[in-house]
């Protein structure tokens, strides 16, 4: 890609920030963020309690009956009427309606983020029911709160302690799944100073940690190893469930932890490879603050060097479609649940759908395929035909008589950064070809599946 | 620092650690080389529910309720059964097309999915350097294979042990596969790739993927494949094989084997998967079997002794399977460490007597014509060969006799 901007400049660094801390740089958000500036955006996005997202949460409340209901509601739905797909469906649309069109975008960000870290997929009936209430009672509601307080959810969550199987260990034959992602994957990472030895300490702490009908957690005594436990060389104190709690938070606030998210922090928001320097300024913040989120983040994204970094990031599949929904902005009321569901389905990364226990990949080896290509190629194509009476950006460029004029809406509409005028060219000269009412749907195709809409 | 650079700076430092020992380019093209089919059984399957050793008693007690029944399974060769679900391996293996080859992974036991993973698509041991390059990556830098549709993921992704120079297709599953672009769309899309060099090759890869896919789309799926994950996988290989299409090395994945609860019951679907899809693969491709290797791995086996949810958890030896016309088949190989106390790796596990580069060094010399393994594999030279396969013609002179069965 080559730049437009100069890379150094203030709009240039602007752009780049709503490009990494949101879905995507509509027009709009540009606007808001050029206006604020870079700190003020950062802030701003940062008290998520303080920016309205009322009207979004009604419409969604309206839609989507399932998402209020309770656990026991839910679980009469699933289990007695036997109606599995509308939870499922609920839930996976109004995550991907919420990416595009909250105004909450870095929180969202942050929800999916951890969605990723403690991944539960939500695979089978029982498996759905209960990621359904985690991601809605257990992880939004502290996506910007502090560390310990997601990973002690986490560990009681009955998603998790379904998922990796910590609802049956029990001290006559432990099970060691959970304890080795606790320690692997949701906290001190795979170099982080544990053990084999450790592991299977861990998992004796662990035991009695399960489910009560319909999705709660329960601390059962009986299947409880009371006997002292040494992990990482030290005893852990307390007994019963009060030594798991004693034990998250130790997790929590070592230095391996701190290191292991800044990281991870630093990958999604900047660079696959992220420098170092910002990986251990990121970490420091983390220890300093108690694992605060925001705190954490602030020092990442204020960081001179993060908003000096160029645009290193290949979207992922949500990234990319959630991009151009902000930017083809379709009319309120158009109905796209359906083929948001579907547009998710097919490209390779529908919410809540990785099976392993470490999340949807980061790295851009993973998303850079043809499969991946030819799904973002067709969804582009879709988009625009499927919006071309339903977006006014689209009608503003189809009411232009001249192909260069409506060119320019799109391009302003589509391509915040603008394009080269090598690429404006191109556009142009193709759409030429084309009869005339295909001109701007296939321009914008053009726009939403080129090179410079698949990095951030 | 610009985009482009990094990531140039960033590959060439990540592949500093295997800086070239092309000792083995001597056979450039590689000509005499089979198919390759590699297979990646992902989350760690119990080689002991697999190729259970029926003939030691120790495995019945520490599996008391996991434990293949020796009246339950198909036996192999007096000592190791197969678990009954995996019909389809055994009629390979009593065909001579199926080796199995126990006791075998990574020599340094390492019980995370994600580095043991890495670690074997690298090809390398736990703990060392990791290279920038998988181990198939490496192959394919020196058998630069040319044909659009040489080399094939039938997943969405590319799998690690593909990534190196040559640029690997996922295709996924061969009727998904459609452009819905127009001839003018595509030409647009194309010219604007081109100011993008590190997407270009994905973007064109997109349209001659699509292009070179007509034939073997045009083939209908073949017959008997079960309806798994790897019976899909394997009936697009099929096809892409019957349409001559020119295809060389193919990566297919199967998830779904880290049993830690209620292993019985997930498994048995699994392991028929794996061996109704590979015996309904050799009936498919016919001849062609004659000139395709398969190789079965997966990152770990798992824990000898049950846990109290009815699984296992993450262990050390494990088992693969190689499978072709070439493979000198119907025999268990390696050696068995035994599951006695005294046996057992870190006091729990499945010792390790064959390095799982053992079998990919023996495939490399004696299937696809590479001379000096050592440079695909981390700079690990291998020792005496299993004899697990038939020499091509171009091999160097055999050293050792082939088919020494254990136990």
């Amino acid at each position: 890609m080559i730049p437009v901007l100069d890379p150094q400049s203030e709009r240039a660094r602007v752009l780049r920030l709503v490009e990494r801390i949101t879905y995507g740089a509509d027009a709009g958000t540009v606007a808001i963020a050029e206006q604020l500036g870079y700190e003020d955006f950062v802030e701003w996005q940062l008290a998520p309690e303080a920016i309205d997202d009322g009207p979004l949460e009604d419409l969604l409340r309206d839609a989507l009956p399932t998402l209020s209901m309770t656990p026991e509601e839910l679980a009469r739905q699933i289990f007695v009427e036997r109606d599995f797909g509308a939870a499922q469906r609920d839930l996976i649309i109004a995550t991907m309606i919420r990416r595009a069109f909250s105004p909450r975008q870095l929180y969202e960000r942050m929800v999916e983020f951890w969605s990723d870290h403690f991944n539960v997929p939500a695979s089978g009936v029982v498996g759905s029911y209960y990621k359904f209430l985690e991601d809605r009672d257990m992880v939004r509601p502290l996506a910007m709160n502090r560390f310990v307080d997601l990973l002690r959810n986490s560990a009681a969550s009955p998603a998790m302690l379904d998922y990796l199987d910590n609802a049956t260990n029990t001290a006559e034959g432990p099970n060691e799944n959970y304890a080795r992602e606790l320690m692997e994957l949701h906290s001190l990472g795979v170099d982080g100073g544990y053990s084999e030895d450790d592991v299977k300490e861990v998992a004796r702490v662990f035991t009695g940690w399960t489910i009560r009908p319909p999705a709660y957690f329960v601390f059962d005594p009986s299947t409880h190893d009371f006997g002292g436990k040494t992990v990482m060389g030290e005893p852990v104190p307390g007994e019963g469930v009060a030594q798991g709690r004693a034990l998250l938070d130790r997790l929590a606030e070592h230095p391996s932890t701190a290191r292991f998210i800044a990281t991870k922090l630093a990958r999604r928001f900047v660079a696959d490879l992220p420098d170092q320097a910002v990986i251990d300024r990121v970490a420091q913040a983390f220890l300093d603050s108690g694992g605060d989120v925001k705190t954490i983040l602030r020092a990442l994204l204020l960081d001179p060097q993060v908003a000096d970094t160029m645009a290193l990031k290949l979207k992922r599949p949500n990234e990319f479609t959630a991009g151009v929904l902000r930017r083809l902005q379709p009319d309120p009321g158009t109905d796209i649940f359906g083929a948001i569901f579907d547009a998710l389905n097919a490209s390779g990364q529908v919410p809540f759908g990785w099976p392993a226990p470490d999340g949807y990949p980061d790295e851009r080896e993973h998303w850079q395929s043809t499969t991946g290509f030819l799904v973002r190629f067709n969804s582009a194509y879709d988009w625009t035909r499927r919006l071309v009476d339903g977006s006014q950006l689209l009608r503003t460029a189809a009411g232009e008589a001249r192909i260069s004029a409506a060119a320019t809406v799109l391009i302003d509409g589509l391509a915040p950064a603008g394009v080269t005028a090598r690429t404006r060219r191109i556009l142009i000269r193709y759409a030429n070809g084309l009869p005339a009412t295909d001109r701007v749907p296939a321009m914008a195709a053009w726009l939403l599946a080129g090179p410079d809409a698949q990095w951030r | 620092m610009k985009r482009r650079t990094f990531l140039h700076t960033a590959a060439l430092t990540g592949g500093a650690s295997l800086a070239p020992r092309w000792a083995w380019s001597a056979v450039k093209g590689l000509a005499g080389g089979d198919r390759l089919v590699a297979i990646y059984l992902r989350g760690g399957t119990d080689g002991l529910t697999a190729v259970p050793p029926l003939g030691e008693n120790a495995y019945f007690d520490v599996r008391p309720t996991l434990a293949v029944a020796e009246a339950d399974a198909l036996p192999l060769d007096g000592f190791f059964g197969l678990h009954p679900a995996a019909g389809g391996l055994k009629d390979l293996f009593d065909a001579g097309d199926l080796a199995v080859i126990h006791a075998s992974g990574l020599q340094t036991a390492e019980r995370s999915h994600f580095e043991a993973q890495a670690t074997m698509e690298l090809g390398v041991d736990a703990g060392d350097l990791k290279p920038a390059d998988g181990w198939i990556g490496r192959y394919l830098a020196e058998l630069a294979p040319t044909d659009p549709l040489s080399v094939v993921s039938l997943d969405a992704a590319v799998p690690k042990s593909m990534t190196g120079p040559v640029d690997a297709l996922a295709i996924g599953r061969i009727d998904d596969f459609e452009v819905a672009l127009g001839p003018l769309d595509r030409s647009a899309l194309l010219a604007a790739y081109a100011g993008d060099p590190l997407l270009m090759p994905t973007a064109s890869g997109v349209f001659d993927a699509a292009d070179a896919l007509g034939p073997a789309a045009a083939l209908p799926p073949g017959a008997g494949y079960p309806q798994g994950q790897l019976g899909a996988g394997l009936a697009d290989c099929a096809r892409l094989i019957k349409a001559g299409v020119g295809l060389q090395v193919a990566a297919i994945d199967s998830g779904g084997w880290d049993h830690h609860d209620d292993q019985a019951e997930q498994i048995d679907p699994l392991l028929a998967d794996l061996g109704g899809a590979l015996a309904a693969f050799r009936e498919d491709i016919g001849s062609a079997w004659d000139t395709t290797t398969v190789v079965v791995m997966t990152e770990f086996g798992r824990r000898v002794r049950e846990n109290a949810s009815l699984g296992t958890d993450h262990g050390h030896g494990g088992v693969m399977f190689a499978a072709g016309g070439n493979v000198h088949g119907g025999q268990v190989f390696g050696d068995w460490p035994g599951l006695g106390p005294g046996d057992l790796s870190d006091g729990q596990d499945l010792r390790v007597t064959t390095d799982y580069r053992r079998v990919l060094a023996e495939l490399l010399v004696r299937r696809l014509g590479v001379v000096d393994p050592s440079a695909i594999l981390g700079g690990w030279t291998p020792g005496p060969e299993l004899g697990l396969f038939r020499p091509t013609s171009t091999s160097p002179q055999q050293t050792v006799n082939p088919g020494r069965s254990i136990a």
